[in-house]
């Protein structure tokens, strides 16, 4: 790999992350697919690349969230057990699959999220009362800026948070993501936690789940430094401007470009599961 | 403004929360802080002795061999181990933390987030 490949490696990475950060969903899920996609690398060296930059983007971002009052360290705990279990479970698997299996069920990943994009609403929570029950002592309290005001919640259906989050564990280590993508609407919709909170407590815990890929992956020597070097860096730098540019711009004016991209990727990588290549792909 | 969620002002914070949530930035921004600084040490060695960079991230014992001998794929690599390392420090602050606050229950499930994450990491690296 020479400097020109890296510095277009690097600048791929810069793009997944602002596409990938605007939408919400982190890099991994567009940084994977472009590196398999556009530079021929084997999907199993992608996910281990993206599972290093999904931590280190989570390092990153979670410091952020704590220090604003957005993450529930309690609750991230709690999902957290089953979410590890999923995570070793799905790395494994990950391993061991023809690599076609992992293209297969990442195209099928990323047309859930496109079209998830257009259906996902998000659902405001009204302040829990000081009395509600909270029989694990999640009780989270921030301060929203925008608005000024305390925002107060209590998470609810606490193992259905936990089962989901098991899933949502097993398809990040099997396919390098942050799992966003799933956390975020669980805890929203299901759990009654407001949205910046989701997204607080999401960051903090897709970083420990993309620490057990990693190492799966470490252990199999699947991390590659040539690959994972200038994605870090990529997804460090992307992520930073795409933090911005969302607060600048309404990216639901941009749904639909975001929506045909995730769609022609997802096809794509459906496409090389069956040996079939679209237009502009290696 | 029916948007916004109404407000209940006598909820006060939780200040076992705030000492936990303290202890994780102050890990994470260390963390970071550290694994930036061996990727540009590990940078600036690339580009002084343009060494090889492997296709495979080699075991720790050998990356700290490359280290003592001033190779820049040691710094490298201790970068993208330092990464993978942090949330697990997190996690062991977070135990210390929940026992030190006699939160027995919450010490427990950050105990066993920390032998998932421990076991997973030890089994890699050595």
């Amino acid at each position: 790999m020479d400097v020109s490949e890296v510095i277009l490696l690097g600048g791929t990475a810069v793009l997944a992350a602002i596409f990938g950060s605007m939408l919400g969903l982190g890099g991994g899920i567009i940084l994977v697919p472009a590196l398999t996609l556009f530079f021929g690398v084997d999907p199993r060296i992608a996910v281990g690349a993206s599972a290093v930059a999904v931590a280190l983007n989570s390092i990153v971002a979670s410091a952020t969230h704590i220090r604003s009052g957005f993450t529930n360290i309690r609750a991230a705990y709690v999902l957290q057990v089953t979410s590890l279990l999923g995570a070793f479970a799905g790395a494994s698997i990950a391993i061991w699959v023809n690599p076609r299996v992992i293209s297969l069920v990442f195209g099928l990943i990323m047309l859930y999220a496109a079209i998830t994009l257009f259906t996902n609403r998000a659902v405001a929570i009204p302040n829990a009362p000081p009395d509600a029950p909270d029989p694990f002592r999640l009780r989270g309290t921030y301060e929203d800026r925008l608005t000024g005001r305390q925002v107060t919640y209590v998470p609810r259906r606490v193992g259905l948070g936990a089962g989901v989050s098991g899933v949502g564990g097993a398809l990040s280590g099997m396919l390098g993501i942050g799992g966003g993508a799933i956390t975020v609407p669980l805890m929203n919709l299901a759990m009654r936690v407001p949205m910046k909170a989701a997204v607080g407590t999401s960051q903090f815990m897709v970083g420990m789940t993309a620490v057990i890929t990693a190492t799966v992956f470490y252990a199999e020597g699947l991390i590659d430094p040539r690959v994972v070097l200038p994605a870090m860096v990529g997804i460090y730098i992307g992520s930073n401007i795409g933090s911005q540019l969302t607060r600048r711009i309404d990216t639901q004016r941009l749904v639909v470009v975001f929506f045909v991209v995730m769609l022609y990727l997802g096809l794509s990588m459906l496409g090389q599961a069956f040996a079939i290549t679209l237009p502009w792909t290696a | 403004m029916a948007d916004h969620p109404p407000t209940t002002p006598d909820v006060p914070p939780d200040p076992a929360s705030a000492s936990i949530a303290h202890a994780a930035t102050s890990v994470l921004t260390w963390g970071f802080r550290l694994a930036a600084m061996l990727f540009v040490i590990g940078l600036g060695l690339l580009v002084i002795r343009d060494d090889p960079v492997p296709s495979s991230l080699a075991p720790l014992p050998e990356l700290l061999d490359d280290v003592g001998a001033g190779r820049a794929i040691g710094f490298l690599g201790l970068s993208i181990l330092t990464i993978i390392v942090t949330p697990l420090v997190t996690a062991m602050v977070a135990v210390v933390n929940f026992a030190r606050l006699y939160d027995r229950r919450y010490a427990v499930v950050a105990g066993v987030v920390l032998s998932l994450l421990g076991i997973a990491i030890g089994m890699a690296i050595f």
